[in-house]
Order: structure tokens, then sequence, then C-alpha cells
């Protein structure tokens, strides 16, 4: 997937405020009522409670979007997405369903992040100071969203996931609004070095 | 700026910062902080607009936000307020409600005719002649109306915020600041908003030319500071309250929706005015408006100084105009006890004349300035004795005589309020919960008192959150006093003077409303427009109570108030409006659109090619072309806007039996089948098609406008029946494409390795191969009635798939078609398209769609009411039309009439080369839908036009179009690839 490595101006919108696409990042779902069960077998550490996450092993993650739904994604070096994709492609079992996932997917880092959630959707961000790994379904920019809170390569930050269809509006009207606030894009590598790779793939 | 005070304490102006700008053409200078209002009235200005309906020069009354005969123009920007805009360097402003420039403003002469425009006057008046009553309207939109409205005015982008608070104080003087602090260091989240652009309230303004308020203001502000869960607002206003605790929040950077778990209401009061006569000459104005002038922005309201006080308040506002250097003529109080306090004392002390027992019966004034007052003694009725009557020099006339509370939130609220005759004032009588209220409009007015009373609700309103709920109205403390008057209002033969400023209506006015039976507070209102005007009653309400009262000889309490409604304040319509969004979809295709320069459109919320622009020919040139391309050779069109869901598991078979209206129990794997849903009244909602790619698994379309709906209806449904399957929504995940034309095997075949014969893929079948080495899920079917393969690819190899067909056609003269080529295509066949050939009240039966029900299953949704809807006789039925002839084109929505009688409308039309006439569908009454019936179509300009009722498909009824065979419009028939229909057509 083509995707922005580098940005000129990367380094003052992380001073202000960044926006990074991290969409070529490795993701897949899983759902269904056996997809706890098959994730643990395929030694997928997950989290115990719905609408949470935990991290995976090189900045990746899991996110519980419901009592029987998850979202996997690596990290610019992970390889936890392939292997569970190629087991569950290879070995169709009743109660577990692959769920493709194109989409959207960005970072949200610096000062006013605040402020351009405040524009853009409606969540009470300081649920997440009560609970830090807590993994919201809500809307921003009239479009559904999969939000958490937690480190960007050592940044306070925030993961927005939409589907991949509304990513040309959501991105350009988010930009638009992060720019009005002083910021500006960033590139994958800007934020994740080694991710060299994974870009020029 | 002769006009303004030395500094002090507490100001809100910058000295160091000068902002020049004009007033109507002159020049001034005001200082960063000041408002429009204050500027003026440093640079001298007495007169900073006319009246509503008189045109008379008005000032300053309140200064208190809600000053509306000062409202300016700035360019674009109509009806600024000048007591709470900001001054900014470079305004050019001009007054509102003018006719020629503010001094000489040729409206003034309505003055004049006052006497034949009474109260209601447009209710009795200008009704007849009929014929004259477009001039009547003519004259009266001219007159009526404040400020110009710019229509090439750009649109304003303002952003709307969303704020989250578990408590939201509304207000920063004592008692808010009290209330928020004691909360927040409960540790609770709380907002504090104030209208003004610095905190404090009265604190700020209402000292008494003693420096203790100021000092407190400076320990709570300190203290608020410090605290980092509490949030202070300035010039933001809580405009409204709404349910579930949202609570939209103005200020001048847009409007924010703040959504709270509690409110403690401390907004205070807004200062009444006297009623007397000339009480709206320019000079004449509530203490507090001196008040403010003269410690906000350290502006003098006047040189010589007439105090009407009827409370501690107005005594206080005396000795506040003294110790800032200017002269209190004589303090006038109705009173015939007069102030008995300590500042009372103090007034009396300091050597200003006080007038008990006594009445301002006039203002007097020449070029628009007041000049002296007519003073008289009031007898035991409350009526002036003229023979006592002494006019004393002023050019300012302070009036102090009660307050109104500024309860809008609470009575938005559901707050139940009553008359509190110690106080003279409504306060809050039963609070809804987690509604709170502190301070001067619960009725506690001394400063401490107020402190107590916030400390008070913010415990009261900590335990509404601790799930403690309480809802006690009671305040912690009142003064004893009562600090406004019960009847500040005093007759005058001569009129003019005046109870609404906005609206100019004056005292007999409402007398007369009453007079002619309009003697409740809401017809009062409606029938007189008082309360109607900008300022929404905030300074006349209380007064057209207590006359109405008064007139009725009842309590204040028994008359009521009437409906405090959002907006508190005006709010201008781009910050209503915000900034919008409107979420469009895209495929990944659409570079590949961009790059062949297609022209989109909107379909449901995704943007689509609609056709493919070629150089020097028409957009119905090249959607002919378009599909000339897909008849005679092969055409490509993005539909990865269809919604794209499997599903999976030991009841899938199950669940599509229950939410499609057709049976799929009996499909093979590796076919495909049309599936129509209904919802559970029988309307036709969706359609698609099912593929059946194993056993229990099933993937299937629907339409691209419904495809979210879709998704969460039948999860919604499974979420209830519970059936063992996996629901997954690929619309985003996957990418379609249709590959169709009679040369579709041939481009296929090129970059697939899939055998594309009909015995291996015959029509309806679906198989899973590759594509350009993309594995792909491909259905053979023919929405456009060619041969044609749907293509679903992962989105992100869409683009390299479209490409390599792209180039596979190449040498079949290929090309990509959009939406317009494709509704043409399908109409020739006669497939309808749900949304455009339904409607919210189509039925199968209706849409001659009978043969994809099927009435025998045991279960799906809707099929009670098919049942019942079958036994009952048909009203419409959708057939095809056919014309001959192309002009006059009916259009869709076009009439059919029968007789007299509308009989039917168009849902779909076009013109078809293919067919070489005008073809169409349309719902026909029952009668007209037999094969051959002429229809009369209504179209444009009222024309009748005749079409004739035909069988449908037009196109290949056989359906061999479909089908493969060995056929020669396979291979291209030169070395363009284009078949020779193309080129003909090209």
């Amino acid at each position: 997937m083509a995707t922005a490595a580098r940005v000129d101006d990367a380094a003052r919108a992380f001073e202000t405020l960044a926006i990074v696409d991290l969409s070529c990042l490795q993701r897949f779902g899983v759902k269904g009522p056996q997809a706890e069960g098959v994730l643990r077998a395929l030694g997928v550490a997950l989290p115990s409670e719905a609408n949470s996450w935990v991290a995976l092993e090189g900045d990746g993650l899991v996110a519980r979007l419901g009592r029987s739904e998850f979202l996997l994604e690596d990290g610019a070096e992970g390889s936890t997405v392939a292997r569970v994709r190629g087991a569950l492609e290879n070995e169709a079992t009743t109660g577990v369903y692959a769920v493709p996932r194109q989409d959207l997917a960005l970072a949200l880092t610096g000062p006013p992040v605040s402020e351009l959630f405040a524009q853009t959707c409606s969540f009470d961000l300081h649920e997440f100071e009560r609970k830090p790994n807590l993994t919201v379904m809500t809307m921003m920019m009239e479009v559904s969203v999969t939000l958490v809170a937690g480190e960007l390569a050592g940044r306070p930050g925030f993961r927005v996931w939409c589907d991949g269809t509304f990513g040309t509006y959501f991105y350009e009207r988010l930009l638009e609004i992060t720019v009005e606030l002083g910021g500006g894009a960033a590139g994958i590598c800007d934020l994740y070095p080694e991710a060299r790779a994974l870009a020029a793939a | 700026m002769t006009n303004r005070l030395p500094p002090g304490p507490h100001e809100w102006i910058d000295r160091s910062k000068e902002l020049p700008f004009t007033f109507e053409g002159r020049r001034y200078v005001g200082l960063a902080g000041d408002c429009v209002t204050s500027a003026l009235w440093a640079g001298g200005e007495r007169t900073l607009g006319r009246s509503f309906k008189y045109h008379r020069p008005r000032g300053i009354l309140s200064l208190a936000n809600h000053d509306v005969n000062a409202l300016f123009q700035w360019g674009p920007k109509l009806n600024l307020r000048g007591d709470i805009v900001q001054l900014a360097a470079g305004m050019n402003l001009t007054a509102v409600n003018t006719f020629g420039d503010l001094g000489t403003d040729k409206g003034r002469f309505l003055e004049k005719i006052g006497p034949f425009l009474p109260v209601g006057f447009y209710y009795k008046a200008f009704h007849k002649p009929k014929a004259l009553f477009p001039k009547w309207e003519r004259m009266f939109r001219t007159l009526t109306g404040l400020g110009k409205v710019d229509f090439q005015t750009p649109r304003m982008q303002v952003p709307k915020r969303t704020l989250h608070a578990d408590l939201l104080v509304v207000g920063a003087g004592a008692a808010g600041l009290a209330a928020a602090i004691a909360a927040a260091e409960a540790d609770a989240r709380v907002v504090v908003v104030d209208e003004n652009a610095g905190p404090g309230g009265s604190l700020g303004y209402q000292r008494g030319a003693d420096g203790q308020s100021v000092a407190l203001l400076g320990e709570l502000l300190a203290k608020a500071q410090s605290l980092s869960n509490l949030e202070l607002r300035l010039g933001t206003c809580a405009a409204g309250f709404y349910a579930d605790f949202w609570v939209p929040l103005v200020s001048a950077s847009g409007l924010a929706r703040l959504r709270t778990k509690a409110m403690i209401v401390a907004s205070g009061v807004q200062e009444q005015p006297a009623v007397f006569r000339n009480n709206d000459l320019p000079g004449v104005m509530l203490a507090s408006a001196a008040q403010r002038l003269v410690y906000r922005y350290r502006v003098k309201p006047a040189e010589a100084m007439l105090v009407l006080a009827a409370n501690l308040e107005g005594y206080s506002a005396a000795l506040d105009m003294k110790a800032n250097g200017m002269e209190v003529v004589a303090v006038v109080d109705p009173r015939p006890e007069g102030e008995a306090s300590a500042v009372g004392d103090a007034v009396r002390a300091s050597g200003i004349e006080v007038l008990c027992g006594a009445w301002v019966r006039e203002a007097l004034g020449s070029n628009g300035r007041l000049r002296s007052a007519i003073v008289c003694r009031l007898d035991e009725s409350g009526e002036a004795r003229t023979a006592t009557a002494r006019i004393i020099a002023c050019d300012g006339l302070l009036m102090s005589v009660g307050f109104a509370p500024a309860a809008a939130l609470l009575y938005q609220a559901g707050a139940r309020m009553r008359y509190d005759e110690g106080v003279q004032q409504f306060v809050p009588d039963v609070l809804p919960g987690g509604v709170f209220a502190a301070g001067r409009v619960n009725g506690v007015y001394a400063t401490a008192h107020k402190i107590e009373d916030g400390r008070q609700a913010a415990a009261a309103a900590l335990d509404w959150l601790a799930g403690r709920a309480t809802s006690s109205s009671q305040p912690a403390v009142r003064d004893g006093r009562s600090p406004s008057h019960p009847y500040p209002i005093v007759a005058h033969p001569e009129g003019k003077n005046f109870v609404d400023f906005d609206e100019d209506l004056q005292l007999k006015d409402l007398f007369n409303a009453a007079q002619e039976g309009f003697d409740n507070i809401e017809l009062l209102k409606r029938y007189s427009t008082v309360g109607m005007g900008p300022s929404q009653g905030k300074h006349s309400n209380m007064n057209a109570i207590r006359i109405l009262a008064k007139i009725r000889g009842e309590p204040c309490g028994a008359v009521g108030t009437t409906t405090a409604r959002p907006f508190y304040h005006p709010v201008p319509m781009g910050m209503l409006a915000g900034r919008g969004f409107s979420p469009y979809r895209t495929t990944p295709l659409q570079s590949c659109h961009k790059f062949l320069g297609a022209v989109s459109m909107m379909a449901g919320n995704w943007l689509r090619p609609e056709y493919y622009p070629q150089v020097g020919k028409s957009k119905e040139e090249a959607v002919r072309e378009e599909a000339a391309a897909v008849r005679m050779a092969v055409g490509l069109i993005d539909i990865g806007t269809l919604g794209k869901l499997e599903v999976r598991g030991p009841d899938a078979v199950a669940f599509l039996e229950r939410v499609y209206a057709g049976t799929f129990a009996d499909m093979k794997v590796g076919s495909t089948r049309y599936g129509l849903m209904v919802d559970e009244t029988g309307i036709i909602t969706d359609d698609g098609v099912v593929a059946r790619l194993a056993h229990e698994h099933f993937f299937f379309t629907t339409t691209t406008s419904n495809s979210a709906l879709v998704y969460r209806e039948l999860s919604r449904l499974n979420a209830m029946w519970r059936l063992e399957l996996g629901l997954v929504n690929l619309t985003g995940g996957y990418c379609g494409m249709n590959l169709a034309g009679p040369r579709s095997r041939a481009v296929l075949a090129r970059v697939s390795d899939i055998d594309t014969s009909e015995a291996a893929f015959p029509f309806l079948a679906v198989q899973e191969a590759t594509v350009a080495g993309v594995t792909a899920r491909i259905l053979r079917v023919g929405f456009v009635g060619e041969v044609g393969y749907e293509i679903h690819v992962p989105a992100d190899q869409a683009h390299h798939v479209w490409d390599a067909l792209i180039e596979s056609g190449r040498i079949h003269g290929i090309r990509a078609f959009g939406v317009e080529a494709q509704r043409l295509l399908r109409l020739e066949k006669g497939h309808i398209i749900v949304g455009q050939d339904t409607d919210g009240l189509t039925t199968p039966f209706d849409a001659a769609m009978q043969w994809a029900v099927k009435m025998q299953k045991p279960f799906f949704v809707g099929q009670r009411s098919l049942a019942i809807l079958k036994q009952k006789p048909r009203k419409q039925r959708l057939v095809g039309f056919v014309r001959d002839t192309r002009e006059p084109a009916p259009k869709e929505g076009h009439l059919v009439i029968d007789g007299t009688n509308i009989a039917g409308r168009i849902t779909s039309t076009a013109w078809s080369d293919t067919l070489g006439m005008q073809i169409g569908l349309a719902y026909v009454s029952i009668p007209l839908a037999q094969p051959g019936t002429e229809l009369q179509i209504r179209v444009d300009g009222g024309v009748l036009v005749t079409a004739r009722v035909a069988k449908l498909p037009f196109y290949d009824p056989a359906n061999t179009r479909q089908r493969i065979g060995d056929d020669a419009r396979e291979r291209p028939e030169n070395e363009s690839g284009r078949s020779s229909a193309v080129e003909a057509a090209v």
C-alpha cells in the first residue's frame, strides 16, 4: 500500500499536532463465539474485558471490540497478524470468522489533540484517564470510528480506525482541522523509523 | 478620550493598545478590552442607535449584553451588540435601523404619527382593500428589520465543539465562583461560564466605593485558578438547556455543546428600568450600567448624576459615582423612609441630597441628550404630585429600582418558580434533579450570603453526582430586605414612558392591550409584542408582569411568567450552522476514475463516476458511447459501492431464508440467486445477489445506498434470533467491478485462470479464482443485460485488477462506464433500482416482482404483511412504457393522467439508442397496466404526451445475450480493437 513515509514538516507537526497515516500496517479482524479460544490457542494475548485493548509485541495491539470480536494490528515489525490470518484461512472452524480490515488507520498526537477531538467527536476523552486501555467505538465527523489512547513512539496520543471507504473524506477533513490548529501531517517513518521497509513495500 | 477615568483595580481595558475605528464615518480611538459601546461613550458619543418603532435616539440602557438599541453593522456582520462585542482595530461601524445617517435618520418622522400607530395596529388595519396589501407589505418590510444582509458574504466555517463536565456553573460572580471552588475542591470536573469578558459579576462593579468586593474577587479568582479541574470560560454564554443536560455554550469562537452531569445556575439578575416619561433619553441608564462603565472600562457615564434609587444598590451606585469624581446631584428614593442601612448613611454623610418619597416624573433633553429631570413627591397611591415638581439639572440619570432573575436556564430545565414577596422577585420553588441555583437568581443579594449560597449549592450538586439525590431550592439565607420596588412605574399623560425599549412599548400600550381583552401574560406578550424583541424581555418582562398584576388586581405570582426558550441571547446563524460534516465514501478505484477524468455524482453517500467525459462531446454523447461499448464490445464499471456481506455457519441458510423473500435452501454451491428484501410491513427495502460459496458460506450484495443500513438491520435481527452464524461486512474490505459486454469473457480470460466456457462457468454461477494474480470472487450475472462478471477482490488489490482488466480489454475497445450508462442499460433490460423505482410504500406486488417472493416458506420478515396485502385489490403496478418520438421527453416524476385524475408516475426514463425509442418505468393504476394501453403523461409545461405500455424487458427478452456462444462479437473486428458498431458510435 502506498503511504507517506516522511513529510518535510513532520518535526513541526509533532511539536504541535501531528496526524500520521498508519493504514499500511497489517491488521485483521476475528469474530465469533469461538474467536477468543482460537486466538488464545494461537498464543495471542487478549484483553479480558470487552472495549479494551492490550499491546502486541512491536507496537501492535489487540482491541476487543465486543464480547466476541477482535481487531489485531501489528506494529511496523510485528508478525502476529500474518500468523493469525494464515491459521484462520487454512482452517475453517465453526464459530470463528475472519473479518478483513481495510481501514483508514491514523495516529494523532500533540497538545491540541483534545481540541481536535472537541471539534470532531462527542466522546469524553476524560474516560481514558479513568481507564487507559479503553477501546471506544464512537463517531468522528459523523463517521463510525474505533478509538484508543496510548503511547505513540513515546508520545501520548490516540489511534483512530474507520472504514477505508470513508478514508479520503475523513483524512482530508481531519487534516484541514489539524492545520487550522497549527499542526500538520507526518509520515509513518517520522513516527516509526523502523517502518521504512513497510512503507517501501 | 475625554471621558476616560484614571486607571483602577480590575479594569478590563489595556491602556497600552489603542484601537482606531469609525462609527457613522467619524473616527474614534478605543482601547483593547473595550466593547464597542464603551469605546463610543468614551469618545463622547451619546446616541448609539435609533429605536425600532419611533426611531428615537438611544444610548446605553443596561450595558449588560442586551442593549438592543445599540446594534451595529460592520460590513457583512450585522446586528452586533455593542455592549458585548469587543472592539477591534479598523472597525467601520454604522448604526442599524436608520434611513440616512444616525443623526438625521428620516425614520424619526414616525414618532410624529405615533398616535395613529397604537398597540396592535397591524392586526386591525391594512387588510382592505386586498389589492393594496402587497404595497403595505412592501412598506412594512422596508421599515422593519434590523441590519442589512449581504448575500455575498462567504460562508463562515465556524467550528462546533463538544465539551464535557461533571458540573457546569453558569455565572462567575460571587455565588458561582464559590460554588465552583467548593465543587472542584471535592475533585469534580467543573466548568464555569460567564457571558462577560471578565469574571466577578457584581463583585467587580457594584463596589459601593469600598475595596472589599474587589479584594474578595481577587481571592476567589486566585483560588479558582489554582484548581486544575476548574475551567473558567469567559465571554461564553450558556444559551439554553436541553434534555440529558446538554447546554450550548456560545462564544466569539463558536458554539460548543457541553454535556454536564449537574448544573448550578448562578447567573444573577438583570436590573430593571424605572418607567417615567422620556426614560429612554441618552444619559438615562440603569445604575449598574453606569457602574460597569466606570469600573470595567473606566469611562465616565456623565458629569452630573441624578440617581433614582429604591434599594441599597442604588445608593451604592451613588457612592461609586462620587468616589470616581462625578457629581451626584441628588438621590431620589420613592420609599418614604429612604435607605436605612450603612450605605444609606454613607450617602447622606457624603453630602448628597436624598429626596425620599419622590420620583422622577420626566426626563428632559435636547439634541438627543439628557439635560435635566423633573422630580415630584409621590402621593399615598404612588402617583406624582405635580405641584411639588422640581427641575434638577443633570446629564446622567441612573435608575436602580429592582431586578429580575436571569432564570431562563432554570425555566428551560423545568424549574417551578414562585414570586417571593420578600424579595419582590421570582425565585426557584422546585428544581429538577441535578439542577441547582445560587446567588441573586435564588433571591440572595448580600455578598456573604451569596458565597454561602454558592457553597450550599455545590454541596447539593456533589451529593447529586455521588448518587445521593437532593433537590433543594432553599437558599442558604436571604437578606431580609427587598432589592426590588413592587411597582417602579409612574404614569404620565403624555406617554413616552417606555416599558419595552426593544419594541418602543409605552405604559399606555399595555393598558390598552389589557383593555382589549389581552389580559393574560402570554396573550399580552403576543398582542403588544412586549418581550418579543431581540432582548427577549430581559428588561421589560418583569415590569409588564407588574403592570398586568396591577390591572388585574392580583399579585405578580398569579400573573405568572412567559415561556423562556433557547437561545438566551441572539446567536449568529453561522454559529448554529457551524462547520458541516458531510461524509462521503469512495471506492479504492477513485484514483482510476480521477485519471480518466470522471465526472462524479453522489449515490447515497458514495462518490461515484457519473460518466467519463470525452473531448468535444456532450455528456449525453459520452453516456451513449459508454452504453454502446457495453452493448457492442465490453465495458467496466466500479461497483465497489455495493454492500458486500458474508454469512457463514450452520444456520447461514436459515438466516437468509428469514431475511429474504425468496428461497435459498435449494441453491447449489457455486450458484447465485436474486434476493429481494422487505420489511415487516411488506415494503421493498433492498435487493441484491446471493452467492453460495460453500455449503455454509454465502456472499451477498446490497444496494449502494443501503449497505450500512442492511448490515445493521441484519445484525439486529440475528441478535434476536441468536442463530449460529457469523455475519461479516465486507463492504469496505472488498471492492467490486462489473465487466460486461459481449467481449467480457475474452477480456477476463486473458487475465484469469478461470475456465470461462458456458459449461464451466454458466450464467448465474459463482467461482473463486484469480484475476491478475489476485484471488477474486466472480459472479456471472447480468444487471445490464449482457454477458457479465461481477469481480470482487480485496480492496487493496482493486486498483491493480482494474488496471489489468483495462489493459486486457484494450484490444477489444473496453470503456469504463459510469452510473448514467448503467442506469440506461439496466432500464433497457427492465431491471428496477430499489429507491428509484420503489419508494417507502412499494410492495413486491406493486413492483410486479411477486416472482421473487416465496410465500410458501415457513417464515420470512414481512411475510405476514404480504399475505394480508396479497388478498387486497392492487391499486397500482409498475409497467414499462415506450414512445417512438424523442421530444417532448417525459422525465422521472412526471405524472400519468387518466382523464382528470392522476393515474401514476414515472420512476425511470431515458432515450435508448439501442432500441431507437424512449423507454421508461412507471407506476400506473391497474386498468392502465395492460400492455398496449396508451398512457397520457403530463410533461414539462403541462403538455400531455402519449406513451404505450410495453412488456418488460425492452431489450433481449429471451436473454440470449447473457449466454455465451461461439460468437463473432467476442473477437476484435479491426486494428483498433473496436467493433464496427462501436466505431460507428464513436
